[in-house]
């Protein structure tokens, strides 16, 4: 084992950590604005394990689109019903988070069992793709592989977006009508 | 399992990459300091007035004794705000721009961190201080800070999509985004910036970017008249300080970018290097970049000396309806441009 295999290890560890701590934190933290701020520690230390995976353009995106852009939404949701607050959140109490465990349990095993089970076509890159890949990035690799491979499923989860986006445009419209009324 | 035989050479290989980036890091508090200064002297010979001239020779030391009473003023928290996020704001404010600060390239290789999507993760991390300033807003407890979190938020958002438009313009032109490969593109002189074939997307970026950081015409999110001080009212002490120096360290940022992006960089704008010793190279790159964003950062200041501020509504629709479909209409116009350049 070289050092540089004990310092890939060490910080894996230390962002794996991180990430069980913060994705822990979001559930049982008892205030809702604690679980905001821990999901975005989750989602920056996904982030992290992107990267030791060379995976840099992933990465980014990641912080981009979950740790500030969709975080941001739902602390501005948090600060608009601001009354509720201080409301505890100790969701185990319920019945029906009792329900959710299982069935996020049984996905779990599913998964779980079913990659332990399957076999995959696992192929390790060669060490001049991987030499490649650290050093221009992969950008272009996953902008080529859209735009000519996959540009129909990406074109249709574009349409996806589009009516979404009309959606909430719908919704908007509805709701300032009512309100002249 | 582990061969700790590693030599000096290993560990000194791991720790190089870090140096650079500290020395950065410490240029980063003079750099913030001479540029609250510069904008006081140039505001005040802007508007006819004296500006600071008592502390030293020309009042050249105000803003050392500025930034030493700042450090030495005492904490204070309202008892009704919610501590731990009070406190962990300024960090979340302030350290983006930090890394911000390590991918910006000074000279050829005075670069901390050289990443194959530099310019992605510089826009990823400035992103990211706008949740810092809405947590700032929330725990202070206070509705002129809550306003002031909310203002900015909405803005940056709003203006963070004609920004990466125009940014995009540069990815097409450099077809990179690294930044010095994005630098080297423009290597030949004035003649070979950016700036040219995306005129629209330059105007545009620099529209967004005093936006982003807050500042007159588009400083909503801190209106004195309207809100205290915004989303910073409750802050004193040090957490104020790292709020202020983040402010304007990323004003300097942000006038690097510009640089970097449309007006070539570290390289000279004649084409050739005045001086043929590869040290004396380095040194005169990182003269062009400093002459080249203290250009920038006077003109921010002379329109923050020029213009009154938008109303929330303007602010609003100059961004949606007037920015994003100029920064398209650039992605187009350049799009053309490489294509015919490639044929």
């Amino acid at each position: 084992m070289e050092i540089k295999d004990i310092i890939y290890s060490l910080f894996f560890f230390l962002i794996a950590g991180v990430l069980l701590v913060s994705a822990l934190g979001v559930v049982f933290l008892h205030r809702i604005v604690y679980s905001a701020v821990a999901m975005i520690l989750a989602f920056l230390s996904v982030a992290g394990i992107f990267v030791l995976l060379n995976a840099d353009f992933v990465a980014v995106s990641q912080i981009i689109i979950y740790a500030v852009g969709i975080t941001i939404v739902m602390i501005f949701a948090i600060m608009l019903t601001g009354t509720r607050e201080d409301k505890e959140l100790w969701i185990a109490k319920k019945f029906r988070s009792i329900v959710a465990l299982g069935s996020a349990g049984l996905l779990f095993l599913t998964i779980i069992v079913s990659s332990i089970l399957a076999t995959f076509a696992l192929q390790q890159p060669s060490d001049e793709v991987i030499q490649r890949l650290q050093t221009e990035g992969t950008t272009s690799t996953i902008g080529n592989a859209l735009l000519t491979t996959y540009v129909l499923p990406f074109e249709v989860l574009s349409l996806l977006l589009l009516a979404a986006i009309i959606g909430a445009v719908v919704i908007a419209i509805k709701n300032k009508e009512s309100k002249s009324q | 399992m582990f061969d700790l035989s590693f030599t000096l050479n290993d560990i000194f290989a791991f720790i190089w990459p870090v140096i650079p980036f500290i020395g950065v890091a410490a240029l980063l508090v003079f750099v913030v300091i001479f540029l609250v200064l510069m904008e006081r002297k140039v505001l005040a010979w802007l508007t006819i007035r004296k500006g600071p001239n008592r502390v030293g020779p020309g009042g050249w030391l105000q803003t050392f004794a500025d930034a030493i009473k700042l450090l030495f003023k005492e904490d204070i928290m309202s008892s009704e705000t919610n501590k731990i996020l009070f406190t962990l704001a300024p960090i979340v404010v302030f350290a983006p721009v930090m890394v911000i600060y390590g991918l910006m390239p000074f000279t050829e290789h005075l670069v901390a961190i050289n990443l194959a999507v530099g310019l992605f993760l510089v826009f990823a991390l400035s992103s990211l201080t706008t949740v810092g300033i809405v947590l700032a807003g929330w725990s202070s407890n206070n509705k002129y800070s809550l306003l002031g979190g909310m203002r900015s938020a909405a803005q940056a958002i709003s203006y963070e999509i004609p920004l990466v438009i125009a940014v995009l313009s540069i990815a097409v032109l450099a077809g990179s985004l690294n930044m010095i490969d994005i630098v080297k593109a423009q290597g030949g002189g004035i003649f070979t910036w950016n700036m040219w074939p995306a005129f629209i997307g330059f105007i545009v970026l620099f529209i967004c970017c005093i936006a982003e950081v807050n500042r007159i015409p588009f400083d909503l999110p801190e209106a004195e008249s309207e809100l205290v001080s915004g989303y910073n009212t409750e802050y004193s002490g040090m957490k104020f300080a790292l709020f202020f120096l983040a402010e304007y360290a990323a004003m300097f940022i942000i006038s690097v970018l510009i640089v970097t992006l449309f007006l070539g960089g570290y390289t000279s704008p004649l084409g050739f290097y005045l001086t043929q010793i590869p040290a004396l190279i380095h040194i005169e790159q990182a003269f062009w970049l400093v002459a080249k964003v203290y250009t920038i950062i006077f003109t921010i200041i002379w329109i923050r000396a020029t213009l009154p501020r938008l109303r929330a509504d303007q602010l609003m629709a100059f961004s949606w309806k007037f920015l994003l479909p100029m920064a398209l209409g650039n992605l187009v116009i350049v799009s053309v441009i490489k294509f015919l350049g490639q044929l």
